[in-house]
């Protein structure tokens, strides 16, 4: 039933008249518009509920207006920012100790492993640490060791970024790569295959 | 557990932590998994634990904290020594 068809309305009771022109006069500045709160940034459910039973549509007149909203520094988005459902998550609850590092704990794989290990990359300050961290993991699984970022390494460190396109690592800046790195895998590199 | 005759099931929320949970896991199995190290997983036993996430990898136990563990795991499976690292015939 579309009700915002005026026709419909005039036929029905006068109750209905009176839902119309309610919303018509909008509420909070919304200019009319009901918001579901089925956008996507709608993450922390608390800001949108009303404070009072939605009896009738007295209630309308407290939901949130999103185009007009001022996030706050507790909210996941800040400013203009486009809407990554994925860097919203890692930046939820960043304040909080615990909750906000859980975003940074990546899955590492090893070709040849069955078993993967996670490493927290905020806890890792430079790529030599993590080079480190990743050879006392899973270095015991070779003869020499993994010696990344080596050249004689027969081994090469690479990750997929929130894109999804896998990256060698080292790349980019440090802290580039903490914000952006979503997974790991320890590739062995296959001579036979190089054309060099 | 590779070898076992039948599969067991577990209640995550029954357990309050990791030592918990794995010290179930060796009475329930009669084993010993050694001890966890951040650096080199479990020291002093053939055994793994090891537990399948949401995305269907097999990780090892331990590295998470354990609320984060608590949710993504879907099953476990105390794996023996030679496949967990990889010598195995394998997946």
């Amino acid at each position: 039933m579309d009700q915002n068809t005026p026709a419909e309305f005039s036929h029905g009771s006068s109750n209905f008249h009176t839902y119309y022109s309610q919303t018509k006069k909008g509420g909070g500045g919304g200019g009319g518009v009901i918001d579901l709160g089925l956008s996507l940034r709608t993450i922390q459910h608390e800001t949108y509920l009303p404070s009072t039973p939605m009896i009738g549509l007295d209630g309308y007149g407290e939901l949130i207006d999103w185009s007009q909203r001022s996030y706050s520094s507790n909210t996941q988005l800040k400013g203009e920012e486009p809407v990554d459902q994925r860097l919203a998550q890692r930046y939820y609850n960043d304040g909080e100790e615990g909750r906000g590092k859980m975003a940074y704990y990546v899955k590492v794989n090893m070709d040849g492993s069955v078993v993967g290990r996670k490493v927290c990359v905020l806890d890792q300050g430079t790529y030599s640490t993590l080079a480190l961290q990743l050879d006392n993991m899973f270095g015991m699984q070779t003869e020499s060791g993994l010696k990344l970022f080596q050249d004689e390494s027969e081994f090469s460190l690479v990750y997929r970024d929130r894109e999804g396109l896998w990256r060698n690592v080292g790349d980019v800046p440090w802290k580039e790569f903490v914000a952006s790195v979503n997974r790991m895998r320890i590739a062995r590199r296959n001579n036979a295959l190089l054309p060099y | 557990m590779d070898g076992a005759p039948y599969l067991r099931k577990i209640d995550l929320s029954c357990y309050k932590g990791y030592s918990d949970l794995l010290k179930a896991l060796e009475s329930m199995f009669k084993i010993s998994v050694g001890e966890y190290f951040e650096r080199d997983g479990y020291k002093g036993s053939d055994f793994v634990p090891t537990y399948e996430d949401k995305d269907g990898d097999w990780m090892l136990i331990g590295d998470v904290p354990w609320e984060m563990f608590e949710c993504n795991c879907k099953r476990l499976r105390i794996m023996k020594g030679s496949e967990a690292k990889g010598l195995g015939s394998g997946v």
